[in-house]
């Protein structure tokens, strides 16, 4: 009899906040690139430069940071050539920056597709990952030709197999960025106003992560505390060490780094799910 | 919304151990709603706005989450709560239909293979590879709905989509729902289309304040959702002056009973009691009938149906027997005037003392039922199909036709 073996879905109210039906989120992983290319196609509709402005952006602030921060204020570039030491350090902020703001609305925003199907919401937020991963990716590129090019031109020596190693930052910095996201995007969910202190946030984060300075500018002894504090710190200097070869990161710094990162991505997750099981009722 | 303040209490008892109280403002949706649909059928849900038969669409769909209780569905489940959940206006109608149909539960591999069908069942040509946000309304809904027709789930649950478009639409995807069902998929239909539901549904639930009030056979149920919905008493008004007094009911012809509620192509009785306290002589009865906004639709007129001028001693009664009402659903009033012969001015008059509500219904075992949007009236006839048989010259120029195989054709 085909009657058995058809698939049967249970619907009950999850208990507890450990509850996740996982499997069911599973189900659905189709949805995820469906949606990230839909992200990445919708973006460059009707655009006259299209992809170019993943490319153009970073560059230019790198030249305004370069003349600026580097050139007028004479912060510390750790011995590193300007331009590349502010670019390593943009692109990981910026696919932060883009991932908590796709993410922290997403209940408001997809409220009308949320209300008439039912997907696993997760699935949203994941999916922004994957569209600003290809984001990532591109800009990685424009560093990895800065790279080659400062390297033929002796002004620098990074480059090495060091650089295999990006794939693991990314990770790291993209659990951190989905851990933020998940926690306002469940918060805003219920009070609105609180979507207020995203643009903030992502502002703040730009000074309180050394992009714009080195990492070797904090004081040795408040090193593990702003790694614990802001993971991002030790993120983005993770991407140095990959990219550029220098480091001051130890592993306690590395550690506590990622400790927080869990912590966060833990909640986020638990968060969003409990938010996400009557948030149609009353978004 | 509870306020901070308030959440923050119902957490803590809820750590307490406290089973807290009800917060203010929250009352049941669905309260102890069991029922089970066997495959293969049609159950139609019923019952008056804010009955829960949305949220009950909602909680079957994993929308929103049951406080008590479980459900189980043996089978794909599909929905159709709106359509089109999830078009992007940004991008071509191709794109939607891989979007749309993979947020519906498709997969890539079987988007593809339905294709062709989606896009002939959407009939929309070749705005196909514009941008959705271009397309007129009625496109909009007829690619959304081609998409979520090829869905073909084991269970389907609709929700008075099909309220939305035009009738020709209506008439495709109520063809297509019934399909579904021969092919024995289970459906719930969402509606108040109570002849839709008629024709559609073999088993009906009907919901009233978030409870299962009767589920059954699809006509027994209906009929008790539309004696709920009518007022147990009805009053008959009397108008009256000095001299006379008239009452107006609706009534059904063999039982003799009031009815606010008529089938389209139904038989009834105007009643038009009358009575004289002084004796009345040569009188002339008129009733009217209005549409909601007191246009005059018909006039009933004694005089015009060959009863003549009538004495009123005590009461009389003119019954006007309207047969294979051809009203069309809606709402209407009704009125009347006496008049003596002769004279301008009405004896006893009432604007709109009666109001009565007509019911879809078919007629002549139609599949399809008459339904507002059909005009005002239906005039009295029948269709029927021919096939003309035209000169063979005019249909035929060349001679291909008639002409056996192999001979020259005729110049």
């Amino acid at each position: 009899m085909t009657g058995s073996l058809k698939r049967v879905t249970i619907v009950r109210r999850r208990s507890g906040w450990f509850d996740l039906d996982l499997r069911r989120a599973w189900g659905h992983r189709d949805l995820l690139f469906l949606f990230a290319l839909r992200d990445i196609k919708v973006r460059h509709k009707q655009t006259l430069l299209g992809p170019g402005w993943l490319v153009l952006q970073p560059l230019v602030w790198t030249a305004v940071f370069t003349a600026t921060v580097s050139g007028v204020a004479g912060v510390s570039t750790a011995n590193q050539p300007a331009p590349l030491f502010y670019l390593s350090g943009l692109i990981a902020w910026a696919y932060f920056s883009q991932v908590i703001h796709a993410t922290s609305q997403v209940f408001i925003e997809n409220e009308h597709i949320f209300s008439k199907v039912y997907f696993p919401r997760i699935i949203v937020p994941l999916s922004s990952l994957i569209s600003n991963a290809v984001a990532l990716l591109i800009q990685f590129l424009v560093v990895l030709a800065f790279l080659i090019a400062f390297q033929w031109l002796g002004k620098a020596d990074g480059l090495s197999w060091r650089i295999v190693a990006f794939p693991m930052v990314v990770l790291h910095l993209a659990a951190f960025s989905l851990a933020i996201g998940l926690l306002l995007g469940a918060s805003t969910a219920k009070y609105r106003d609180l979507a207020f202190m995203t643009p903030f946030l992502i502002q703040v984060s730009m000074f309180v992560t050394p992009v714009l300075y080195p990492f070797s500018a904090i004081p040795e002894q408040f090193r593990v505390l702003a790694s614990f504090a802001n993971p991002l710190t030790a993120i983005v200097e993770e991407g140095r060490w990959c990219l550029l070869g220098e480091s001051m990161l130890s592993p306690g710094q590395l550690l506590a780094s990622l400790f927080t990162t869990s912590v966060a991505l833990g909640c986020g997750v638990l968060l969003y799910q409990r938010v996400e099981r009557t948030v149609m009722d009353t978004i | 919304m509870s306020s901070l303040k308030e959440e923050i209490h119902y957490f803590l008892d809820r750590l307490r151990g406290k089973r807290p109280a009800r917060r203010s403002g929250e009352f049941y949706a669905l309260r102890d709603v069991t029922f089970s649909i066997p495959v293969g059928s049609v159950c139609g849900i019923i019952g008056r706005n804010g009955s829960g038969k949305t949220t009950l669409l909602k909680v079957l769909t994993s929308i929103t989450e049951p406080d008590e209780g479980e459900a189980r569905l043996r089978g794909r489940v599909g929905s159709l709560l709106e359509v089109g959940a999830g078009f992007h206006p940004e991008l071509d109608g191709i794109e939607n239909i891989y979007l749309n149909g993979g947020i519906l539960g498709m997969s890539r591999s079987e988007i593809t293979s339905k294709l062709d069908r989606i896009i002939e069942f959407a009939d929309v040509g070749a705005v196909m590879e514009t941008p959705v946000k271009r397309y007129s309304s009625g496109m909009y809904v007829r690619l959304a709905f081609a998409i979520a027709a090829y869905l073909e789930p084991d269970i389907l649950l609709v929700d008075e989509v099909l309220a939305v478009g035009d009738a020709d639409f209506q008439r495709k995807s109520l063809a297509k729902m019934k399909d579904a069902a021969g092919e024995g998929r289970t459906v719930l239909f969402v509606s108040h289309n109570m002849a839709m539901v008629r024709q559609l549904c073999d088993m009906a639930i009907f919901l009233e304040e978030g409870c299962v009030k009767q589920i059954g056979p699809s006509s027994a149920v209906i009929d008790r959702y539309l004696l709920a919905s009518t007022p147990q008493s009805v009053q008959v008004q009397r108008t009256e002056t000095d001299a006379v007094w008239g009452e107006l009911r609706v009534v059904e012809p063999s039982t003799e009973t009031v009815c606010p509620h008529l089938k389209f192509g139904g038989d009834y009785d105007f009643v038009l009691r009358l009575g004289a306290k002084q004796p009345f002589k040569r009188g002339v009865a008129q009733v009217r009938i209005l549409d909601q906004e007191g246009v005059l639709i018909s006039s009933l007129e004694s005089l015009a149906e060959g009863v003549d001028q009538f004495d009123i001693s005590e009461v009389v009664e003119v019954v006007f027997s309207v047969r294979s009402l051809g009203l069309l659903p809606g709402t209407y009033l009704a009125g009347y005037s006496l008049y003596a012969w002769g004279e301008e001015e009405a004896r006893l008059s009432a604007e709109a003392c009666l109001s009565f509500e007509v019911i879809p219904a078919t007629v002549n075992d139609a599949y399809w039922p008459y339904l507002r949007e059909h005009g005002i009236v239906r005039l009295a006839h029948s269709a029927n199909l021919r096939y003309p048989l035209l000169s063979p010259q005019l249909s035929d120029p060349a001679g291909l036709a008639s002409r056996p195989e192999g001979l020259p054709p005729v110049e």
